[in-house]
Parts: structure tokens; C-alpha cells; sequence
């Protein structure tokens, strides 16, 4: 199980950024962008790279199909966001700029925004709505399991949440990766609405400035 | 007193409610104010944030992690080489590799024995885009909720590329009966085939409007025949076909765009999004270029089937 999803995790990482950069220290923890001339997939699209749009689709279909379905609770809508994300990625490419972000988080971000959109234009409401959540099978394990070491972004989020109070990374999981209303966060939790609506936009406010701290300023304040 | 500071904490705060899909109207509109004299980065940091939390999170959540369905695969990849044409064209680069790849995947899309869908112009008549809707058609989503409109630029980038097919191909694409000859073979071939009357229409410069639709659900096969309808200007609006079918659910299903030029009489193939099981009615509507999802538009024209 696990060597499949290592192998399955490393076909779903655009192979030219792999570098020789390793991602930053727990302690640190910055987004840098990874040392190499290789173009990335997007970067690549951009160029006008013919299979590059078709390894777009190889990279992070696994990954938006995953993320559309967990947020959206229901196959069609999920199908229709992913051919949107796809189409606004393709066109978007040439905004990627790998000293900002990973390519990981541009391809996140363009699909949290359509993932809204579509979420905002269907009024889902969550739970409401039947999945399948039996556990994939080996045999079809998604490619969307493990972080790769590039992505320095993800690994900051990744250590924020993990050391985040398991009530507030709850409460961040049922919003951001679930998609439920700040008032069904609180039904479901008996919070009050207001604490719930704090706590997430606090977190993802704390996230952010983790993403922000710079090489330069985390070892100022690590030193 | 307002300070600096508690603006863009406040601004802060709106940002990271909008990345969590959890804004107010009120709070948009308060957004909006304050983000007027923001940096845009502010905003894509905070959404930025949330994507990479929903990244975190399905990577520890087996349960939710799926493989993209192979059906969708493909219908990514069509439309990832629909768009890559397109792209091409709109820059003037069309090669033959674009050209091939849109013949291959149409080849691999529709069976040997399937409807032709791509109607060759008609001189005079139907622009070629008529044709192209259904070219687009198969980089669309089955799914009746999906229109045209979410492919934004690409599409009519692509609908170019494939007019550029429908000129340049030789073979079997280029060779593609009339729609004429098609709509004439199928009224003579097929024994379910049911031709229906367009209406009298109310609406102004539709009154003129003739013509009939020809359909087969057996083969899932039929051509409209226009006359006298008002020509479209396809950057400003094209004319949508839908069907009503009882027998799947309240929306009727997507008969794809056309255009009509000036002239004479057109067919335009009908280029049903899902399978049509029991067609009530037939109608035309005028949308924005691309179509819509759901049309809140004037029935121009409406074909009821009898009985």
C-alpha cells in the first residue's frame, strides 16, 4: 500500500519541477521557489507545449477530481468544476510565476476559486448530497497522497495545521475542504456562529503570513 | 477613528472570509470598497492559503482521494487538444499535428456507424460555425448543466481551429455529405423518423420564421430547417437549440449553437448534449456566444411534437 501510493504520488507530481532544493526547515519554514531552469508543466502550457496540456491533466486530474468531490458532495457538479479548472488553468498559465508559489498552489488556488463559484451558483447544501466514501482501492489509489518535496508551500500548511488546536483544524477542514457554511460548522459543533466564523478566517489569516515569512525574516527571528 | 491598521485588519478579515467561501453580500460590497486601493496580492495570498489547506487536508484523507474517471479523462484531453488548436489558431499557428490530433480525436469520439456532426457549410447559408458548434460539442461536458460559457476565450478560439478543419482536411472529414443529403437520407432511412413543423412565432422578426425538424431517436439524429430567421452576429450572440424531453428531467437537453447568415434556407445538424429519449418539443432561443447552461430567454421558435 504504501509503495503504490509513493508511486502513484510521484506520477502525480509534474516531473520538471523536480530540483535540487530540499524544502525548508520545520523551524523556518518559507515558501522557496525550487532552483532549477526546468520548465514546470504550466510553464511549459505558457510556451505552447503540445503535451504539456495533456500532462496538466496526468499531474493534477487526481488531485482537482479529489478536491472537486470532497467540496461539491456530488459527481456532476464535480465534473463540471473540474472541466472549468482545467480550461481557467490552460488559459492561466502564463500568470504562473514559480517565484511566488509552487505550481501545486497555483493549480489549488484556480480551483478553490471555481470550486466557489460553482458552490455559490448550485447553493449545495452540504451533507445533503450522497458519495461514495468507500476508500479507494489499491488498484485505483489516486495520485493525490503525498506531498512532494518541491512543494515547500504545501509543507508549511501541512506543519501550520498540524500543530493548529484539532478543534480549530476541524473546524478549518469543514470549511475550506468540505465546503459547509460558517452556520452549519456551528449547528454541527455547537459554536457559536461568530467563533466559528473567527476561527477560520484567523487561521487561514495565519496560514498566510506563514506562507509570507520570508527566507531572510525567518532566520532573523530563528536567530 | 478608523487607523491604518484596523482597515487592513479588517480587510484581512474579508479576504480570508471570501477564500473560505463565506462572504455576505454585505461583506462583498465591503470587500470591494476597501480592496479598491489594495494590493491584488493580498487577495491571492488568502485564497492561495485555502487552496493549499485543501491540498493538505486531502492528502490525509484516503477515503476522499479518487482517480479522475477515465470518461472524464478523455473529455479532458479532448478538450485540452480543442484548446490547444484553438490557442494555435488564434495565433496564427495552426499546424498539421493540430489538424491531426482534431481529426484522430473526432475519429475516436464518434463510432463509424454514428451521426456525422459536423455539418459541412452551406454556401450561402449556415456560416461555418454551424458546423463547429458540434466540433466544440465533443470537448463539452455530457452533463445538461454545462454550456458553452465556461470555455470562455478558448471556445471561439476553437471554433475557429475547427473551421480551419473543415477547410484544410482532406478525406473522409472533408468529404462529409451535405447536411442536406444527411437530413434527406435520414427522413428516407430511418422508420422512427418524425418531422415537425416550427410553430407561428410572436416574437418580433421571427414571424417569417419556416421551416421544420426532422428526428430519429433511434439513431439519435436530426437536422433543423430554417428559413427567414434573422441573421446572428456570433460575437455578439448565437442561437441555441434545446430539447424537451419529459423522460430525463425538468431542463431540456442542449442542442448546441448554430449561426445563420444572410440567405436562404439552412440545416443545421442537431447536436443533442445527452441522449434524447422522448422529444416533446423543439425549441430555439438566442443566447451569448457559446450558449448558455440554462436559458432564461424568449422561445423564438418552438416545435411541438403531436400526440
Amino acid at each position: 500500500m504504501a509503495s503504490c501510493m509513493m508511486a502513484t504520488a510521484s506520477s502525480f507530481r509534474p516531473p520538471a519541477v523536480r530540483s535540487r532544493r530540499r524544502a525548508a526547515s520545520p523551524a523556518t519554514a518559507p515558501y522557496v521557489a525550487p532552483v532549477t531552469t526546468q520548465k514546470t508543466i504550466l510553464e511549459r502550457i505558457a510556451a505552447g507545449d503540445q503535451a504539456a496540456v495533456q500532462e496538466c491533466i496526468d499531474a493534477y486530474g487526481d488531485l482537482i477530481w479529489s478536491l472537486a468531490r470532497r467540496f461539491l458532495r456530488n459527481d456532476a457538479d464535480a465534473e463540471d468544476a473540474v472541466q472549468d479548472i482545467f480550461i481557467d488553468l490552460w488559459g492561466s498559465s502564463g500568470r504562473y510565476d514559480r517565484s511566488v508559489a509552487s505550481e501545486v498552489a497555483f493549480v489549488s488556488t484556480i480551483a478553490r476559486r471555481r470550486l466557489i463559484d460553482r458552490l455559490r451558483s448550485f447553493k449545495r447544501k452540504p451533507g445533503m448530497d450522497s458519495l461514495d466514501d468507500e476508500e479507494a482501492s489499491d488498484a485505483m489509489q489516486p495520485a493525490v497522497l503525498a506531498p512532494n518535496e518541491e512543494e515547500a508551500d504545501v509543507a508549511v500548511v501541512e506543519r501550520v495545521l498540524a500543530t493548529m488546536e484539532p478543534e480549530h483544524r476541524e473546524i478549518l477542514s469543514l470549511s475550506l475542504y468540505e465546503g459547509y457554511s460558517h452556520s452549519e460548522i456551528a449547528e454541527r459543533l455547537s459554536l457559536p456562529l461568530g467563533t466559528v466564523k473567527t476561527r477560520v478566517r484567523r487561521g487561514l489569516i495565519y496560514i498566510r503570513d506563514q506562507l509570507n515569512i520570508t527566507p531572510d525574516s525567518a532566520e532573523e527571528a530563528a536567530s | 477613528m478608523v487607523t491604518e491598521h484596523s482597515m487592513r485588519g479588517r480587510l484581512a478579515e474579508l479576504l480570508a472570509a471570501e477564500a473560505a467561501a463565506d462572504l455576505s453580500a454585505t461583506e462583498r460590497e465591503e470587500l470591494e470598497r476597501l480592496l479598491a486601493p489594495a494590493p491584488a496580492a493580498d487577495r491571492e495570498q488568502l485564497m492561495r492559503a485555502a487552496g493549499l489547506a485543501q491540498v493538505v487536508f486531502i492528502h490525509g484523507d484516503a477515503r476522499a482521494a479518487r482517480p479522475l474517471p477515465g470518461a472524464l479523462r478523455e473529455r479532458l484531453r479532448r478538450q485540452g487538444d480543442a484548446w490547444q488548436a484553438g490557442r494555435n489558431a488564434a495565433a496564427g499557428t495552426t499546424t498539421v499535428a493540430d489538424l491531426d490530433v482534431a481529426r484522430r480525436r473526432r475519429e475516436e469520439v464518434r463510432p463509424a456507424t454514428a451521426t456525422p456532426s459536423v455539418a459541412a457549410p452551406t454556401p450561402g447559408a449556415a456560416t461555418p460555425s454551424a458546423g463547429t458548434a458540434s466540433a466544440i460539442g465533443n470537448a463539452r461536458s455530457s452533463n445538461p448543466r454545462r454550456g458553452l460559457a465556461g470555455l470562455g476565450w478558448y471556445a471561439a478560439a476553437a471554433v475557429l481551429a475547427a473551421a480551419l478543419v473543415l477547410r484544410v482536411l482532406p478525406g473522409p472529414v472533408g468529404a462529409a455529405p451535405d447536411p442536406a443529403d444527411r437530413r434527406a437520407a435520414l427522413l428516407q432511412a430511418a422508420p422512427d423518423v418524425v418531422r415537425i413543423a416550427w410553430g407561428p412565432s410572436t416574437e418580433a422578426g421571427f414571424a417569417s420564421a419556416d421551416g421544420d425538424v426532422v428526428w430519429s431517436t433511434e439513431r439519435q439524429e436530426g437536422y433543423l430547417r430554417l428559413a427567414g430567421l434573422p441573421p446572428n452576429d456570433p460575437a455578439r450572440e448565437q442561437y441555441q437549440l434545446w430539447v424537451v424531453d419529459p423522460d430525463r428531467d425538468a431542463r431540456p437537453v442542449d442542442g448546441g449553437v448554430f449561426d445563420v447568415g444572410p440567405g436562404g434556407e439552412v440545416i443545421i445538424p442537431i447536436d443533442a448534449k445527452l441522449r434524447v429519449g422522448r422529444p416533446a418539443a423543439f425549441a430555439i432561443t438566442l443566447e451569448k456566444p457559446g450558449g448558455v447552461v440554462v436559458s432564461d430567454g424568449p422561445l423564438l421558435l418552438v416545435a411541438a411534437v403531436s400526440g
